[in-house]
Order: C-alpha cells, then sequence, then structure tokens
C-alpha cells in the first residue's frame, strides 16, 4: 500500500469517526429534549391538577361552612368553585397531551367533580329552605366523601403516571448518555490517534523524498566523477600512444642521437604547451587560438626577433588544440633553428582570420618569417617535420601549406571551425 | 617499460603479462619468418583521428611492406573507403572513438565486405566489442606496433 492510499484512507476513517459523533450527539440531545418536553409536561399536569382538586375541596369547604353557620359569605369559595371547576378539568383535559388511560381518569374526575357539585347545590339548596337537619344528613351520608375520595384517588394516580413518565425519559436520557460518553472518547481518542499517524506519515514521505533527493545527487555526483575518471585514463591513454607515436616518428632516418633527442623533447614540450592551454580541464571545450599560438611561441621571445600577433576572437574546440598546437609548434622550432626566430633583426608576422565558405566558418592562418639577411642559402624543410604537419592538417581536415618567398618560409593553415 | 597488450577477445590466453620481454614479442610476431608472406603488398586501411598515430602507423605499415589505404582522420571517410568495392582491403585497423562518434559503422561496413580489421582504442569498453563483434582482436593503446602489426598478419595470413 502506497503512503498516498494510507493517507487517503486514514481521512476516509476520519471523516467516518466524525459522522460517528454527530449521530451520537443527536441522539444524545434528542433524547434529553424529550425528557425535558416530558418534565415540562408533567409540570403543568401536576399544576393543573392540584388547581383542580383544590377547587374541589374549596367547594365542599364552602358547602360545609354555609351548612355549619348559613351564612352566605361562606358561600363565596363554593360560588367561585361552581364556576370554575369544570372549566379547570375541560382545559386540563383539552390542553395535556394525555394517554387513553389517563383521558379515562380525567373523564372520570369530571363525571365526580359533576355528581359533587350537584350534591353541594342540592345541600345548599336545603339549607337555603331551612331544611339544615335534611342537608347535614346528606353529608353525613358520606356520598360526597366518597365522591372527593375517589377525585383525590384518581388525581394522585395521575400525579403518579406523570412522575413515572418523567422518571422514564430522563432514565432513557441518562441510558443515552452512559452509552454514549465512552464512544464518543473512543471516536474522538481515535481522531487523534489517526491524526498524528498522518502527520506522521507525511513526515516520513518528505523525509524518503528528501533522501531520494539527496541519493540521486549522491549518485549523480558519483556517475560523473567516474565520467571523468574515465574521460581521464582514456586521454592519459591516448597521450601516452600519441608521444609513442612522436617518439618513434622523430627517431625515424635520424642517424644523429642528439638531434633525435631534441626532436622529441621539442615536440613532446609541444604536446604539454598543448595541454597547458587547455589547463588540463576534462569540461573545457573551447581555447581561444592566440592562446594556443602565444604558449608555442612563448620560448622563442627572447631570440630578440620581432613578432606581430593578429586576428580577430577565435575559439578552438579542445580536440583541434593538439594538432594546432604541433602545427605551430613545427613552424616555430624550424624558424628557432634556420629561420626568422634564429637571428637578431628577424621578423615573424603571425595572422588569421575567419572566412565564411557557406555554411562552414574557416579559420585561415598565416604564418610569415622575413629575414634581415639575404637568405642565400633556403636550407632545407625538414622532411618529417613536413609531413607532421601536414598530417596535422589533416587532422583538421584542412590543408597546411609551406614554401619559400624571397626573405623567408610563409606557411598557411586552412581549416574549418565546427568540424575540427 | 609499459607494453601494450592486444587481447584477443574469447582468448585469455593471448593475455600477457605486462613486464613480458620485448624479445618474446618480436619472436612472437615473427616478423622474421621467411615462410610468411606478412604484410608485405596487403593493403591495409587505417581509422584514427589522431594525426602522429595515424602517421606513425602508416609509416611502420609501409615499413613492414603493406600499402596503406587512409589513413582516414573522419567517419565519413572511412566509410567511403570501406564500402569502396573498387578498392581492395587486405584489413583494417579501426580506432573506435573518432571526435566523439563510434567506429561500429565501418566495422560493420568491413565485416559485411568480409575484410577482417582489428580494434585499435583507448576508449572503448570490451565487453561492448565483445557483444558486438565476437572475436575481433582488440588491442588497447598505447600498443606496440610490433604487437599490432603480429595481430594484423594473423587476420590477413
Amino acid at each position: 500500500m502506497t503512503a498516498s492510499t494510507l493517507s487517503r484512507l486514514i481521512i476516509l476513517v476520519v471523516c467516518l469517526f466524525l459522522a460517528g459523533i454527530i449521530v451520537l450527539l443527536f441522539q444524545t440531545t434528542a433524547a434529553e429534549q424529550r425528557a425535558r418536553e416530558q418534565a415540562e409536561a408533567t409540570t403543568r399536569s401536576l399544576v393543573m391538577l392540584r388547581r383542580s382538586l383544590s377547587i374541589g375541596l374549596e367547594t365542599e369547604t364552602g358547602q360545609r361552612g354555609y351548612l355549619l353557620t348559613l351564612e352566605p359569605r361562606y358561600l363565596e369559595p363554593y360560588l367561585r368553585g361552581q364556576d370554575t371547576w369544570l372549566a379547570a378539568i375541560d382545559e386540563l383535559r383539552r390542553s395535556l397531551s394525555l394517554t387513553p388511560e389517563q383521558a379515562a381518569k380525567v373523564d372520570r374526575i369530571r363525571e365526580l367533580a359533576r355528581e359533587k357539585l350537584k350534591e353541594e347545590a342540592d345541600t345548599i339548596a336545603l339549607a337555603k329552605q331551612g331544611r339544615v337537619e335534611e342537608a347535614i344528613a346528606v353529608v353525613r351520608s358520606d356520598a360526597g366523601k366518597k365522591i372527593m375520595d375517589e377525585i383525590r384517588n384518581l388525581t394522585i394516580a395521575l400525579e403518579e403516571e406523570e412522575q413515572t413518565l418523567v422518571t422514564q425519559r430522563l432514565t432513557e436520557a441518562a441510558v443515552i448518555e452512559t452509552r454514549t460518553w465512552p464512544i464518543l472518547y473512543l471516536l474522538v481518542g481515535g481522531i487523534l490517534v489517526l491524526v498524528v499517524i498522518g502527520f506522521w506519515l507525511e513526515k516520513r514521505s518528505a523525509l524518503a523524498e528528501m533522501s531520494a533527493h539527496e541519493a540521486d545527487a549522491l549518485r549523480a555526483a558519483s556517475e560523473r566523477s567516474d565520467l571523468l575518471a574515465r574521460e581521464l585514463n582514456h586521454r592519459v591513454k591516448n597521450l601516452f600512444a600519441v608521444i609513442l607515436s612522436i617518439v618513434s616518428l622523430s627517431g625515424r632516418g635520424e642517424t644523429n642521437v642528439k638531434r633525435a633527442v631534441e626532436k622529441i623533447s621539442d615536440r613532446i614540450h609541444a604536446l604539454s604547451i598543448a595541454h597547458a592551454v587547455s589547463q588540463g580541464q576534462l569540461e573545457a571545450k573551447t581555447v581561444p587560438l592566440a592562446d594556443v599560438v602565444k604558449a608555442t611561441i612563448e620560448p622563442y621571445s627572447e631570440s630578440g626577433a620581432a613578432i606581430s600577433m593578429d586576428g580577430p576572437d577565435v575559439v578552438l574546440p579542445v580536440r583541434a588544440i593538439t594538432p594546432f598546437g604541433l602545427f605551430v609548434h613545427e613552424l616555430a622550432t624550424n624558424a628557432a633553428k634556420y629561420g626568422a626566430l634564429s637571428e637578431e633583426g628577424g621578423r615573424l608576422d603571425i595572422s588569421w582570420s575567419l572566412d565564411a565558405e557557406g555554411a562552414e566558418t574557416k579559420v585561415r592562418f598565416l604564418w610569415w618569417e622575413s629575414s634581415s639577411r639575404q637568405v642565400p642559402e633556403k636550407a632545407p624543410l625538414d622532411g618529417f617535420g613536413s609531413l607532421m604537419m601536414t598530417q596535422s592538417a589533416r587532422q583538421l581536415k584542412g590543408r597546411g601549406d609551406r614554401r619559400w618567398h624571397e626573405s623567408g618560409i610563409v606557411a598557411e593553415l586552412v581549416f574549418p571551425l565546427s568540424e575540427s | 617499460m609499459t607494453d601494450g597488450l592486444c587481447k584477443m577477445l574469447w582468448s585469455p590466453s593471448i593475455y600477457l603479462p605486462s613486464r613480458f620481454p620485448a624479445a618474446a614479442f618480436r619472436a612472437m610476431a615473427r616478423l622474421d619468418d621467411p615462410k610468411s608472406k606478412g604484410l608485405s603488398e596487403r593493403r591495409i586501411l587505417i581509422v584514427e583521428d589522431e594525426a602522429m598515430i595515424a602517421l606513425d602507423l602508416e609509416m611502420s605499415l609501409e615499413d613492414a611492406g603493406a600499402e596503406v589505404v587512409g589513413p582516414a582522420m573522419d567517419i565519413e571517410t572511412a566509410l567511403d573507403l570501406a564500402t569502396d568495392e573498387d578498392d581492395e582491403i587486405d584489413a583494417a585497423i579501426l580506432d573506435v572513438d573518432m571526435h566523439g562518434k563510434d567506429a561500429f559503422a565501418v566495422a560493420e561496413a568491413l565485416a559485411a565486405r568480409g575484410v577482417p580489421f582489428l580494434f585499435h582504442t583507448g576508449h572503448a569498453s570490451q565487453a561492448e566489442l565483445r557483444r558486438r563483434f565476437g572475436d575481433v582482436p582488440v588491442c588497447i593503446k598505447p600498443t606496440r606496433h610490433d604487437v599490432l602489426l603480429h595481430h594484423l598478419a594473423k587476420l590477413v595470413d
């Protein structure tokens, strides 16, 4: 399972937990709401039942007071109750939501209340006619007391039922709460744990990504250094091969050991100059042409000859440096032995230009020696030197040419810049 | 003395220790074997982008009596020479890395013509050469020219 799938799973589970929490809270609140509503309803019922009962008792008190004293002011509670008792019961019946059993009980109370009121009205009427004894006898018959006892019992029963209902709802709410809280704690705890796990995963994947980056960078660096080491190895092998060839070529046809050694060491020196101008850098892609020329003729600058250099900025690809350097070296070493660089007052004019030939840019390099002497004997051009120059020109995909003019050697090297 | 070694791929018996005496090389090269025609009058193609090495090889081959085709100093010239059916070639010495391009196309053209060749390189991976060309001898630069010529002579025999 990938880290991102795991993260998505965690988010899903957290959402489910949150949904669970909402459902639980809703259930608990609903249960508490029901309990509260029941408590309110019960309180109202209790108040109304008490009121109805007390009105009934008041009518009875009024009746009895009148029968005892025959004073009309004692009738007052009775008269008040006569108007309000049944109305209070009706209101109770109407305004409370009652179970059928409760409704039956209330109806029974109303019926009894009417009977009671009738008994009271009858006795009071008798008393008013002066038949007090008869009225008291009716009261003593206990019929009225029995009615009141039944009303009281019914009222108490109703009150108890209401109390039971409240208790029941409260218990229900309590049960739901008791059940809810541990689950809520679990869910909240679960969410916290998941969030922590999520953070941990996130951090771990960030770390993994970082270390992958680092590993990539390390691998790239190591590959680069391997590549450079391989390239260096190749160049060294190649250089050895070139040196061996120069040694072997320079020794050809040379019977004078001293001269052979001089030639060899000069040419190896030219190689080392070509290497030095590219600073031995494996990654240097180009080197200015002027730098190669300067470095190559530098050892002869003390000759006393006047040397001029003129040409635009031209950069040579690294591959061109060795053949170009060897070409210039052959010219320089020859000039130092027989030509312009061998004498006080000699002149060497080096110039180059860039010629556009179609899509190709060609470098035209000119080496012009002028001797102050009349140069009667034209020293023979070194055969192998010439061969090496021709070959170097070929390596540059160009052509080299060296000849005598009236006061010295002139050499020309033309080669394409892009392909060399 | 750093003796260049030339290995016949798949033939480790040819592998030579680095301090192999020069005399042994000469004996092995059989350059003085009168019965062997060797390289004389053989036409040998040189493909080499380093001027001095090309020149040196050319002269060594001419000393051995061979006729040099080339030297080709870039792939295009090498391909032209290798595919020119009118121009007979008996064997070839191929540098592998030519100005950053490999000379495999030249090797394939020669193989197609049935011209034997050897690689003379400081660059190429031997595994790569072995995979592509099987038993072709590979001489790692720098290789002594007598050893190189010995292998060349075996190719044309």
